[in-house]
Parts: structure tokens; C-alpha cells; sequence
């Protein structure tokens, strides 16, 4: 049967509906979050009929035929077991828009996106061809674009960042409408090497279709490698996916795509948009492994990029989780955790293709990235339902909500443990798993990081739920307790929160047991992993011992520091401290790198810009016009004298001609810029230079 | 045939010369409503030779399904334009003559089109150039008039290159017939390179590329955004149309040159193009700079012509970017005429919220935005990524990286243009769309065919090409 279609294309149904139902207020809501129940459902079917099924489900149509293009799904354990993923948790979080964003002006232009966003996450997912592929790609990050900007109107409080604050005089606060703006610029950007990586597949098998590029790998690996080209290509095939996943040095605009509604928040870190990139590489990490497989000469350039998958992902995770360290937004550490645990995916990812036993790899990346959707989607809800409360985005006006929002400090608390990596939690086994495959790949530096970040995210983490929940309560909570303004979620809001977070908690408790299982059903028949695998759960004692001494390390610091008085002391003598401050505002300004974009990739290109300008319109041209010209009559009439010194020339020469020059040029002045010569100029110079570099080349 | 190219010379040319006049001199409205039927039925009769192909006129016009497929967009064009000037240049004393200009020159277009030989061509070509200038000017404010003067004076320099070009072409083909010719006398290659560049820089001028493109930004920036949706829209095709017709043949005989001169050109043009176009603050400037970068891309195009095994692929590439370039340049001239009518400026700042305040031409905007952006699945992902840059792929793939990293550039001046529309407070003016604001369905028409070709009909825009 067809449901995978139909998973796809029924929220493109409720995105068009919703457009349909623009004055229906409560109606359209519903509707649209009937949609997404609608392609959670089918995605439960699909997944059922992929897991009776021994092959993967190939279902294609002609399209444009002209082209080759197919109109199919292609769905194998990966891309079914993603795609319930996928919906199920847009369905959570549309559940909890219903509630979050009621009342909000620009509904229908949000329920239209969401759908539109959920739609086009799951036709990337289970696209059979790359054409098809990128078009939901393209499509979330135009959604993202369109729902990052959503509060365009820019107020304060929407924006991400503190107000007035510079960095290298870089402003480093973004309204929301710039937000959106950088968050297309960016992913565009390593969307022109996923474009171009598919046209290079495409010049050497002659189709897009994913699995026959997986047959076909020789043709078009081979050549490729045999030319040495191979690593840069699989870097700029997968330039879109860092782009996408935020990895460095692309992570910037994942930060401030925080101005969106926090739903949205929820939606683009759980679910969709920045899980693109990492199922890109989950899609094709396999068929990337065959080539080394079957083609020799690719070896070694396979193992290149994998070795530079794992330490980009690696470093990203580090980075990231610094800079969370010292942040004051609730939101913004969320995001930046995200980068990080997107790192940690990359790392898996990479460190897969690096060991004997790539499933296993692959298992810790794809596990990774189921875990820390359910958490990291409950994580956010909360957030958004603590920001709502206390109408504030920064952790300083928060504190000791614990008493009035009880669910809600279990559901954070939850759900934190689970990113922490703490035992039984769900997060801890897909965590673990990584750091092992990081250490056992070999690259030692990618394995430091992956420890290195458990301790950091054990401090950031930490530090969030205590300074949310159980610091002492600011000036903002007890003017807001005063007023009774303190309230527990709505059931809308803390339902698929709070039952995300016992997700996380139960599935983690019974990983021993089911764990195999579930791991087992994710790898059944992926496209381009042939070996059996069998999944079993095992706990290395040595790493257990290091990444829970990290862990613990890191919570431990965290609650001397900000739940004892003595520690509180020595918070703000750190930051006191020159040097202390120094380190804080390095992590706080994002270790300068928005600002150094700024200065030199937006300054870059603007210079060039006028560049061009000055050197088209006003250099060369002004030059050869206004000096080489008369110049060149100059010279001429000075001949002219010397040779014929007759009055007839000498007026000929030195009045008609400047004369001429001159009435053509107040004519061409009356025209009011005076261009137009120039323009001409330029015209026959263009000719000139053409033919002499036709002369030269030829 | 020969009897479509009659009607067609009666139609047009009847129209356009007889009833300006009656306008004139009885006072009466009527040749805004007789221009509309006219392109209608003009666009009838063109579908006529969908499918055929033969000589006509002694072998001076030849017909053949590409150059009917040009001749029924730019008719569409035309039709879009005359529609959307009926509530535009209505308080305008010239508008008589510019209805007798648009039939006139779209007449030539045809002619330029289906050219076979020096003759028509150097006719038809002087008609659209004629008429295009007068048009420009039309208006006969101050920046229209700076407009039409820059134009004209290029034009007389592209010009007088077309005839020294064709002169030295013909000199050693030794016919007037455009044919493919067998052997270079060894040597004449030389001058047959330099008849051939010269031709290039007169058909580029019209095309806008770099650097015989200086008088477009004045154009396009400095015109009636209505007159600039037509000189975009459907004048711009006889560059296209002489380039195929006149230049194509000449190919095998100039076979590496050509490859060279025109990656060459296509490179600085799009560079140019989306660099320029990153720095400007008015969007019609914005949409001029624009433009220049869309001939790059048609470079990349006619340079896959060099080789047999491109060949193919990019004559449907050059087709189907016409279809995309046509209805996004019409609509998007054709939008901002109508802000413009609504009172906006036309900066960026100027026309900042206004999607919120005009949203049906507001969104469609920016589906005809995203189109010229390359968005899949829209009709200008197809065209400029999948022909275009595709087409080049197996004989220089670093000219289509290259095309691909300016798409790349160019994301960031169009995505301006939508942040300014949407993202941004609604200006605290009375404006709403309203009957009968003809705009709007001009831009909803070009969105729609935008939309819908891209998702699907590709297909059968390639079987008309064929």
C-alpha cells in the first residue's frame, strides 16, 4: 500500500487547507493538527508494513521524464523509523502550539508552515530520488525561514541576544526578522554543494534515484577516486548537511533562529530541519562505506572524510556546549546544547565509517538521534511554557518555580537527566555508545571531545534546571508570585511534555531489555548495509567509569556552585576576576566567530561589490576616458602643429576638435550622471579585450 | 505557413498603425482594447505552427518548433504587459503610441525569431530597436527621457556592430541564407572570429551582458516599471532568438573559440550580475542587476552549444529558461509597477511590509522571486538548475559549479526582497487590492504557470520544444 505517500503529502493537505480555512479561527487550528495526527498515523503504517517486509518498499512514478526524475518513496528501516520520528513529535508539538500560540495574530501563516514544514521533513525523508529529496530540503528551509521570522514585527522581547551588546563591534543581538534571514543564508549556502553533488552523481550513473546510486556506486566512486577527487567530493555532496545540522563553521544561525515562536524552536531541533542534515549522512554513509568497499583507490579518501566527519562533529559538540556554559537565555542554552548533541551524532557518524563494524556506528548516531529528539522537543516545550510564564527569555528572571510548576520541573528535570547521559536514562545508552565508537575509531582528539563534552553538558544542563527551578526566585518571579501570576502549563501544553519526558525515562529503563530489539528493527534493511548485524547492549567498565565520572564531575560543580551560598560567592568573584571575565565574554560572544563573519565574510563581500563598481564604472573606464583620451588628442594635436602649421589645421586641432569633445560632453552631461560614454567605452573595450584574449589564447 | 506569417503581418501591423491614429485624431479609447485581441489572437495564430517546420518566403523565414515556442512566450508576454497597462499608462497623453509600439515591436520579434536570412534580420532587428527606444522614452518624464537616450545611443553602437558583423559573416559564407557552413577558407578564420564577436557584442548589448550591459541598469532601473516589464519580458527574446538563429550556425566553425568567449562572458556577467545586485537598495535596480545575472546564465547555455553531446540539453535548457525568465521578469516588473500605482517607493525600505498590506501580490511575488532563485519545484529550478547548469556538465562541470555558487550569491539580495515584503511592520497607509486592479492577475497568472509547469509540465514545455 501507499502510506508512504500519504504520510507526506497529508500535511501539504492540511498546509493548503489551512490557507483554505484563513478566517475559520479554532476550526483551522484543528484541522491543521488533524494533518499531522494524520501523517503520524500513516507513518505508523508504513513503518509496520517496512518491518513485515524484507525489502525495503520501492515505489516509484515517472515525472519528468525528459529528465529521468521520479516521483517515488523509497522506504527501508531507516527512513520508516525516522519518519514516525518525525511526525509523531510534530504532532506533540502541534498539540501544544494549539495552546501556545493561541491568540497570536499570524495563525494561518503558522499552521500553514508548520504543515508545510512537516510535510516537506517527511518527503526528505522518504524520497526515492535525490530531486525529490531536495525539494523537501529546500522546502524545510524555507518553512524554517518563514516561521524563524514569524514575530517580524521585531519587538525586544522576541529577540535573540542582549540589547546594545557588541562584540568587535558587531552587534550580537538579532530580531527576528534577521534571524530568518540568516538562517536561509547560511543553509543556502551548503545547499549549492548538495546541489552540486547531485550533478556530479548525476554526470557520471545518468539517474537520481537513491538506490541506484547505491548499486551504481562504482561509476560514479571509482572514477572520482581514481582521480583524487573523491574526498572534496563527499565534502561538498555533504556541505548541505553540515549546513542543515549547524555543524562548524556554519553553526551560527541555529543560535539565533531562537527568535521564533518556541514551538517552532521545538520543531526545527527535534524533528525537523537540523535532523536533515544528520539523515542525510545516516542515508548515504552506508553507500559511501560500499565504494571504499568495492573500489580500492577509494579507501583511503572515504576514510578521509570520515575521519573529518567525526572531528568536525566532535569539535562542534565541544564548542557548542561551551559556549552554553555561560549563557543566560533558557532558550539559546538549549540551542547551543542542540549543536552540540548534533555533534555528537556526526561523531558516531563519522567514527562508523572508521571502525570494522560500521551498523554499529551507525546505530549510535541514528539511536542518538531518536533519544535526544524526545528529549530535546520536551526540553523546549517546558522552556516555552516558563518563558510564558514569566515573560521573560533570560534565566536571571527565573528561579524557584519549582513550587508553582511541579510538572513541569519533573518534565525539565527528566528530560535534563536524559541529556546529561545519566543512568537508566535513554540519553545515557545512545550517549555511551558514541563515546565508545569514538574511542574505538582512533581518533583520539574526536574521542576527548566526545568525554570532554559529557562533563559540559553535565555543568550547562545542571545549571539550566537550577537556575529555572530551584535558584532563588528573582525580582521578576516574586513580583509575578505577588500577583499571582504563577501558574502551572495548560493539560495542552504539559501533556506531550511531560508524557515526552517519561518517554525518555521509561525506554531508558527497559533499554537492557528492549534495547536490542529496537536497534535490531532500525538497521533491518537499510539501503547499502548488507553484513547481519545483531545489536546487543554491553557496558564497557573502563569508559563507564570515564564518562560517568565526567558526568557526575559536571553536575557536581553545578550544584556546588549555584545551590550553596559559598558558591554563589565564587560565581560572582569569577566573573569579577579580569581574567574570568575575560573567558566569559569569549564564550558569551560565541568565541567571536559571528562577529569575524560579519567583519569579513558580510564586509568581504560588500567591499567587493563596490569593487567592481568602482573599478567597472568609474576606474578603468573613467580612466581611459578622461585621461587616455585626451591624452591621445592631446599628443595627436601636437603632431598636427608640428607637421602642419597652418591655420587651418591649428583650429582643426585645437578648437573643433576639443570643441567637439567638449559639446559631447555637456551634451552627455545634460543627461545628468554622464554615464552613457562610459558605458559605450566600456562596450568597445569589452570587444577589445575578448579579441586580444582570443588572439592570446587561440 | 506562409499564410500565418500574413495574417500575422496584417494583424499586428494593421493594428498598430491604423488605430493610434483613429485615437488621435477622433479622441476615442479604443486601441488599448484592440492591442489586448490583438496579442490574443496573435498568440492563436503562432499556435498554429506549434509542431511545423519548413522555409517560407524563398528561404527567408524559417520556421521550426523552438522558434515558435520562443515566438507564443513572448506573445504571452506581450498579452501580460498590454492587460496590465490598461489600468497603468490609462492617464498617460502618449498611450495610443505605445500600444501601435508594443504590436510593432512584437511584430519584429517574430521576424527576428524566425530570421533566415541577413536582410530580414537587419530589418526586424532595426524595427525592435526603434521601437523599444521610443518606448522607453514614452513616458517623457526626466528619468525616462535619461532612459531612452542612454539606450539609444548604444543601440546605434550595437548597431552599426551587427551590420559590420554581418557584412564580414556573409563576406565569407557568400550567401544571405544563416546556414552551417562546411569549411573555413583557412585564411579567413580570423575574420570570421572577429564578424562572429561582433555579432556577439550586438546581440549581447540587447541580452545585457558584461560588458555591453551598461545601458541596462539605467533602463531597467530608471524606466516605467510597466515599459521595463515589456523590454525585459519579450524584447530581451531577439538576443535570444538571434543568437540561436544567426550565431548557432556559425559554431562548428569557431567551435573552441566560442566555448571560450562564451564561458568567459557568462562568468564575468554572472559574477557582475549577483555582486551588483547584492549592494542595491531600489529593487528595480535590484531586478535590473538581476537580470544581467540571468544572461550569464543563458551563457552557460549557448557555451554547451559548442558540443555535440551538450547540445540537446541545453537548446531545452535555453527554451525552458526563457518560459521562466518571461513570466518571472513580466510579473515581477508588472508587480512593481502596480506598487508603485499604489503608492509605494520602490527601495527595499520603501516597500517594506507591503505583503502584508497587498498579500495576494505579495506572495506571488515571491513565488515568482523564489523562481529566478532556482527554488525547487518551481519552473526555475528545472530550467537553470537541471538544464542549464546540467547541460555543461559533461564538457566543463566548473562552469556549472560556478553557475551554482552565483545561484548561491544571489540568494542574498532575493531574500531580501522577501524579509522586506513580509518581515517588516505594514506601512500605516489605506491600501488594499481592489477592483479592478489588473496587476494582480497578471501576477497570479505568472505564479500559477510558475508553479504549475514547475510541477509537472516540464514535460510537455520540452515536447513543444522539440
Amino acid at each position: 500500500m501507499e502510506y508512504a505517500f500519504l504520510t507526506w503529502q497529508i500535511p501539504y493537505i492540511g498546509a493548503i487547507l489551512a490557507l483554505l480555512l484563513n478566517r475559520a479561527g479554532k476550526v483551522r487550528d484543528v484541522i491543521a493538527v488533524l494533518a499531522i495526527f494524520g501523517a503520524a498515523v500513516a507513518s505508523t503504517l508504513t513503518l509496520q508494513e517496512a518491518l513485515a517486509s524484507e525489502e525495503a518498499i520501492h515505489i516509484s512514478y515517472p515525472w519528468i521524464k525528459s529528465l529521468g526524475v521520479t516521483f517515488g518513496v523509497y522506504v527501508d528501516s531507516l527512513a520508516a523509523v525516522m519518519a514516525l520520528i518525525v511526525a509523531w513529535l510534530s504532532f506533540l508539538i502541534a498539540v501544544y502550539s494549539l495552546k501556545y500560540m493561541e491568540g497570536d495574530p499570524g495563525l494561518t501563516r503558522y499552521w500553514f508552515f508548520f504543515d508545510f514544514f512537516v510535510g516537506s521533513m517527511l518527503l526528505l525523508v522518504l524520497a526515492d530520488n535525490l530531486i525529490l529529496m531536495f525539494l523537501g530540503w529546500e522546502g524545510t528551509g524555507l518553512a524554517s525561514y518563514a516561521l524563524i521570522g514569524h514575530w517580524y514585527t521585531d519587538e525586544d522581547e522576541r529577540c535573540v541576544g542582549d540589547i546594545g551588546r557588541k562584540a568587535l563591534g558587531v552587534p550580537m543581538w538579532f530580531p527576528p526578522s534577521h534571524s530568518g534571514l540568516r538562517a536561509i543564508v547560511f543553509t543556502r549556502l551548503g545547499d549549492v554543494g548538495f546541489i552540486a553533488g547531485i550533478g556530479a552523481i548525476y554526470y557520471f550513473t545518468h539517474t537520481f534515484s537513491i538506490p541506484e546510486i547505491a548499486h551504481m556506486v562504482g561509476e560514479w566512486a571509482g572514477p572520482l577516486a581514481h582521480a583524487g577527487l573523491l574526498f572534496p567530493f563527499l565534502l561538498i555532496f555533504s556541505l548541505g548537511a553540515f549546513a542543515k545540522s549547524a555543524q562548524f563553521p556554519f553553526h551560527e544561525w541555529l543560535v539565533t533562529a531562537m527568535t521564533g515562536p518556541t514551538s517552532v524552536s521545538a520543531l526545527i531541533h527535534a524533528a525537523t530541519m537540523v535532523k536533515a542534515g544528520v539523515y542525510f549522512l545516516l542515508r548515504f554513509s552506508p553507500i559511501f562505506v560500499l565504494a571504499a568497499h568495492e573500489i580500492p583507490a577509494a579507501e583511503p579518501q572515504v576514510h578521509a572524510f570520515f575521519t573529518a566527519v567525526a572531528l568536525i562533529g566532535g569539535f562542534t559538540a565541544f564548542f557548542m556546549a561551551t559556549q552554553a556554559l555561560v549563557s543566560r537565555e533558557l532558550k539559546l542554552i538549549l540551542a547551543f546544547s542542540t549543536a552540540s548533541q548534533l555533534g555528537y551524532m556526526f561523531l558516531a557518524l563519522g567514527a562508523a565509517g572508521l571502525i570494522a563494524e560500521f551498523p554499529l556506528g551507525f546505530l549510535a548516531g541514528f539511536s542518538h538521534l531518536m533519544s535526544h529528539a524526545i528529549f530535546k522537543a520536551s526540553l523546549f516545550l517546558v522552556a516555552g511554557a516558563v518563558i510564558h510564564v514569566v515573560h521573560s527569555r533570560f534565566i536571571d528572571d527565573m528561579g524557584g518555580l519549582w513550587k508553582a510548576m511541579k510538572w513541569s520541573f519533573l518534565a525539565m528535570s527528566l528530560a535534563a537527566l536524559s541529556l546529561m547521559g545519566v543512568p537508566p536514562f535513554m540519553g545515557f545508552w545512545t550517549k555511551d555508545t558514541i563515546i565508545e565508537v569514538a574511542k574505538e575509531s582512533g581518533v583520539f582528539l574526536a574521542y576527548l571531545f566526545g568525554v570532554v563534552t559529557a562533563g559540559l553538558t553535565a555543568f550547562y544542563s545542571t545549571r539550566m534546571v537550577i537556575r529555572t527551578f530551584l535558584y532563588e526566585m528573582s525580582e521578576n518571579v516574586k513580583h509575578a508570585e505577588e500577583h499571582h501570576h504563577l501558574h502551572e502549563a495548560h493539560p495542552l501544553m504539559l501533556i506531550p511534555y511531560l508524557s515526552l519526558a517519561l518517554v525518555s525515562f521509561i525506554v531508558g529503563l527497559s533499554w537492557p531489555v528492549y534495547g536490542p530489539e529496537i536497534l535490531g528493527a532500525m538497521v533491518s534493511n537499510v539501503l547499502g548495509i548488507h553484513e547481519e548485524f545483531h545489536p546487543h547492549v554491553h557496558l564497557d567498565i573502563g569508559l563507564l567509569a570515564t564518562s560517568l565520572t565526567m558526568v557526575f564531575g559536571g553536575m557536581l560543580v553545578a550544584i556546588g556552585l549555584y545551590m550553596t551560598s559559598s558558591g554563589r560567592v565564587t560565581v560572582r568573584s569569577l566573573r569579577e576576576n579580569p581574567a574570568g571575565k575575560v573567558i566569559h565574554d569569549f564564550l558569551y560572544d560565541r568565541w567571536y566567530i559571528n562577529s569575524i563573519y560579519y567583519i569579513v565574510i558580510v564586509g568581504g563581500f560588500a567591499w567587493l561589490s563596490r569593487t567592481i563598481f568602482k573599478y567597472f564604472d568609474s576606474l578603468i573606464v573613467d580612466g581611459f576616458y578622461h585621461r587616455f583620451i585626451p591624452w591621445l588628442t592631446d599628443r595627436l594635436s601636437v603632431l598636427g602643429f608640428k607637421y602642419f602649421e597652418t591655420e587651418v589645421v591649428d583650429e582643426t586641432y585645437h578648437d573643433r576638435i576639443v570643441r567637439m569633445f567638449k559639446a559631447f560632453g555637456s551634451y552627455v552631461r545634460r543627461l545628468q550622471t554622464g554615464l552613457v560614454n562610459q558605458y559605450l567605452v566600456a562596450f568597445f573595450i569589452g570587444l577589445l579585450v575578448v579579441l586580444f584574449l582570443l588572439l592570446w589564447v587561440g | 505557413m506562409e499564410m500565418v506569417i500574413w495574417s500575422l503581418m496584417v494583424l499586428l501591423g494593421g493594428i498598430g498603425l491604423v488605430v493610434p491614429t483613429l485615437d488621435y485624431l477622433k479622441g476615442t479609447k479604443v486601441s488599448p482594447y484592440l492591442a489586448l485581441i490583438a496579442t490574443a489572437l496573435a498568440a492563436v495564430l503562432v499556435g498554429l505552427l506549434i509542431g511545423k517546420s519548413g522555409t517560407l518566403f524563398d528561404g527567408t523565414i524559417r520556421v521550426d518548433p523552438l522558434a515558435t515556442y520562443l515566438a507564443l512566450i513572448a506573445t504571452v508576454g506581450a498579452f501580460l504587459v498590454t492587460f496590465a497597462s490598461l489600468v497603468q499608462v490609462k492617464e498617460w497623453s502618449t498611450s495610443p503610441s505605445l500600444y501601435s509600439l508594443l504590436l510593432l515591436a512584437l511584430l519584429g520579434v517574430y521576424f527576428v525569431l524566425y530570421v533566415n536570412d541577413a536582410s530580414v534580420l537587419v530589418a526586424a532587428w532595426a524595427l525592435v530597436a526603434v521601437a523599444s527606444y521610443v518606448l522607453v522614452g514614452i513616458k517623457k518624464d526626466e528619468d525616462s527621457l535619461e532612459a531612452t537616450a542612454k539606450y539609444a545611443l548604444m543601440g546605434v553602437a550595437s548597431s552599426s556592430l551587427l551590420i559590420f558583423g554581418i557584412a564580414l559573416v556573409l563576406g565569407i559564407v557568400k550567401t544571405s541564407t544563416f546556414q552551417v557552413l562546411n569549411s573555413v577558407p583557412i585564411g579567413l578564420k580570423t575574420t570570421l572570429l572577429l564578424g562572429v564577436l561582433m555579432l556577439i557584442a550586438a546581440f549581447g548589448f540587447k541580452l545585457g551582458v558584461v560588458p555591453f550591459h551598461g545601458w541596462l541598469p539605467d533602463v531597467y532601473g530608471g524606466a516605467h516599471p510597466i515599459i521595463v516589464s515589456f523590454v525585459a519580458g519579450v524584447i530581451k527574446l531577439i538576443s535570444i532568438g538571434a543568437f540561436l538563429r544567426v550565431l548557432q550556425p556559425l559554431i562548428p566553425s569557431v567551435a573552441n573559440d566560442w566555448f571560450l568567449i562564451m564561458a568567459f562572458l557568462s562568468i564575468i556577467t554572472m559574477f557582475y550580475g549577483n555582486l551588483a545586485a547584492l549592494v542595491q537598495k531600489n529593487v528595480q535596480r535590484m531586478m535590473a542587476y538581476s537580470s544581467i545575472a540571468q544572461a550569464g546564465y543563458f551563457l552557460i547555455a549557448f557555451a554547451a552549444l559548442a558540443y555535440s553531446d551538450s547540445q540537446a540539453l541545453a537548446l531545452e535548457g535555453i527554451g525552458l529558461h526563457v518560459t521562466t525568465y518571461v513570466l518571472a521578469k513580466v510579473g515581477i516588473f508588472v508587480g512593481l509597477a502596480y506598487f508603485a500605482r499604489k503608492g509605494f517607493d520602490l527601495t527595499l525600505e520603501g516597500l517594506s511590509g507591503v505583503g502584508r498590506k497587498l498579500p495576494l501580490s505579495g506572495t506571488f511575488m515571491t513565488v515568482l522571486v523564489l523562481s529566478l532563485m532556482g527554488m525547487p519545484p518551481l519552473i526555475g529550478f528545472w530550467s537553470k538548475f537541471m538544464y542549464i547548469f546540467y547541460s555543461v556538465m559533461n564538457v566543463a562541470p566548473w562552469l556549472a559549479f560556478l553557475g551554482i555558487v552565483n545561484s548561491g550569491i544571489s540568494v542574498g539580495y532575493y531574500a531580501q526582497v522577501i524579509r522586506y515584503l513580509f518581515f517588516a511592520d505594514p506601512p500605516e497607509v489605506d491600501v488594499r487590492e481592489e477592483e479592478p486592479d489588473l496587476e494582480v492577475y497578471v501576477l497570479t497568472i505568472t505564479a500559477v504557470l510558475t508553479v504549475l509547469l514547475g510541477l509537472g509540465l516540464v514535460d510537455v514545455l520540452v515536447a513543444l520544444l522539440s
